[in-house]
């Protein structure tokens, strides 16, 4: 820390100098007092610094990876193999970019549930929690687009799947797939295209939205909290936690990238799907929405329908500013049952999947 | 047919070993890296792929893809490419005594009887220079050892065979390390006429690295309690 002057008026107006410690950047990242109850690990757990955190592996792994990857139908799936089997130290690159974009999923979605159950979207944090659902469809087109570059026999149904629902879309439809397939058909341009969107369209807009998301959450006070006058610990020890955090989540990620290796596959064949289709985990509840009725209600108004109950928390269900903080809070019950209910039906649909 | 195609192989191998032990002095030659003829095939850039005795090579109990491939070199691939991978040179027919002719002597003419077949006159080299070079990956070379081989019935060896051929000769080339297996998912991978070598097992390093990130967070916990 440097030390600076500071400047304070007195009561009686006189103007006080001391001398402080100038906080450095990463510690300018909060604030200077943290509430104590709100910095426990069993208030937060932790997950929106885990998020980050994984954000910035997949960064870190993404830039690596492009080195190597090439975005072509011929070379695509042998680039891989090669990051894979002949890039020193590549096997580990792709399996830290697999596991963190697999974790994130899940550490937003539990982020989203803890910041619904603690009435973290209360009051001026509401248009926050908007920043938050579009990051969390954001990680979900990064997965499904990672996902497609691999270009392996095992993506081939989910992508088919996946760009044909767009053509469902009344008369938007066939414009938007031309946009992301890049023609009448998956095909050359198509590979060209999702790692356009992968590696810069969605990159762009997400660091934008990241870094607001994380601009609002110091602009609007901090840690959402209950008691404004409770005691406090110091940046300090918030920045000792997180670093615990960062470093325990690291060891996990690296121990499932040794473990658990992602899979390799031979390169897509459109011509020849196999029978059954699978989608990726995180899209399984969509692929058994399909099961369920047409395209265009299961697959693109219903999610869009889920998306809608979760954007009104803070605006319709929920408008009260009471109960910030407080896990399970009784003003917040229906946003609560809402966004619990819409989270099971995700989990459920997906568990039918896997077992299936 | 593929009964066939062994019975031939090993009807081949036979006349090569009873070649070689007709003729002391050719094995004797080739035994030693200092003999003149293996000086020479090694100057060329061949590698001996079998014994003189021409013997079946010896397979290790936990047999790699590379030491399988060899075992088929052996029975079926070797009468046409010779002991170096030097394809049907002069050199190597003449170990063929009598019928060191492979087209006088009726077996491999066009006017070959129902159980011969016609040869080329030029069978090519499976090592060396200018070898195999127009193939790009493993999967190329795997797909035309598949397709057109054996030259006396292809289509004979099987998908497996074809890849254990494949590593084996990628292998003895230098290409590939005998701990790589090939299959249809990796095969475009690997590349020849340069050396694949793979990527060094991450795991030592990566544990190194998760226990130094352990005995950070150990000391960060006991910095201070968290409540």
């Amino acid at each position: 820390m440097r030390v600076h002057e500071r400047s304070t008026h007195t009561e009686g107006g006189e103007v006080r100098r001391t001398l402080t410690k100038r906080p450095s950047f990463y510690h300018h990242l909060h604030p200077p007092r943290v509430p104590l109850r709100e910095a426990r690990f069993r208030y937060t757990f932790g997950l929106g610094g885990i998020s980050l955190l994984m954000v910035l592996v997949l960064l870190l792994t993404g830039l690596l990876e492009m080195f190597y990857y090439v975005p072509s139908l011929e070379e695509a799936n042998k680039s891989l193999h090669q990051i894979t089997l002949l890039v020193p130290y590549g096997s580990v690159i792709r399996g830290l970019h697999y596991w963190a974009a697999q974790l994130l999923v899940v550490t937003s979605l539990l982020h989203l549930m803890r910041v619904a159950f603690t009435g973290g979207y209360k009051g001026g944090r509401r248009f926050n929690w908007l920043l938050g659902l579009s990051l969390m469809v954001m990680v979900l087109f990064f997965d499904f687009t990672g996902y497609a570059l691999r270009w392996d026999e095992d993506i081939a149904w989910a992508l088919k799947v996946g760009t044909n629902l767009l053509r469902t879309i009344p008369y938007a439809g066939e414009g938007l797939y031309a946009l992301v397939v890049g023609g009448d058909e998956i095909g050359r341009p198509t590979v060209v295209r999702i790692f356009g969107w992968h590696v810069y369209g969605l990159v762009l807009v997400a660091a934008i939205f990241t870094g607001w998301h994380l601009f609002r959450v110091r602009r609007d006070g901090g840690i959402s909290r209950a008691d404004k006058k409770g005691p406090t610990i110091s940046r300090n020890e918030l920045v000792r936690r997180e670093a615990l955090a960062a470093l325990m989540a690291l060891i996990g990620l690296l121990l499932l990238t040794v473990f658990f290796p992602p899979s390799l596959a031979p390169p897509a064949n459109f011509d020849g799907l196999p029978a059954e289709a699978t989608a990726p985990w995180f899209f399984l509840w969509i692929q058994e929405l399909l099961r369920l009725g047409p395209p265009l209600w299961m697959g693109v108004i219903i999610p869009l329908v889920l998306l809608v109950g979760l954007v009104l928390v803070p605006y319709a269900l929920d408008r009260s500013a009471e109960g910030e903080g407080l896990w399970f809070n009784r003003p917040g019950r229906l946003a609560q049952i809402v966004v619990f209910l819409i989270v099971a039906i995700i989990v459920a649909l997906t568990l039918v999947g896997v077992l299936r | 047919m593929v009964r066939f195609g062994f019975a031939i192989a090993l009807m081949a191998n036979l006349v090569l070993a009873g070649c070689s032990l007709a003729s002391e002095e050719t094995p004797q030659a080739k035994a030693t890296a200092t003999s003149p003829y293996a000086a020479e095939m090694m100057a060329q850039g061949f590698v001996e792929l079998v014994g003189d005795d021409l013997a079946a090579p010896p397979m290790p109990p936990e047999a790699s893809q590379a030491d399988l491939g060899a075992e088929v070199y052996w029975q079926i691939c070797l009468a046409c490419h010779g002991d170096w991978g030097q394809g049907l040179t002069d050199a190597w027919r003449e170990e063929w005594d009598e019928d060191s002719n492979c087209w006088q002597s009726r077996c491999h003419a066009p006017n070959h009887p129902p159980q011969g077949f016609q040869l080329p006159k030029t069978v090519p080299a499976v090592l060396g220079p200018e070898s195999l070079n127009r193939f790009d990956t493993a999967t190329e070379l795997q797909q035309n050892i598949f397709n057109t081989m054996p030259w006396w019935n292809p289509g004979s060896l099987s998908d497996e065979q074809s890849w254990r051929l494949s590593a084996y000769l990628m292998h003895v080339r230098g290409e590939l390390g005998d701990q790589v297996t090939l299959d249809a998912g990796n095969g475009a991978v690997y590349r020849l006429h340069i050396s694949n070598t793979p990527a060094p097992n991450p795991r030592p390093g990566i544990f190194l690295l998760a226990l130094s990130l352990a005995v950070m967070a150990l000391v960060l916990i006991r910095w201070r309690r968290i409540p």
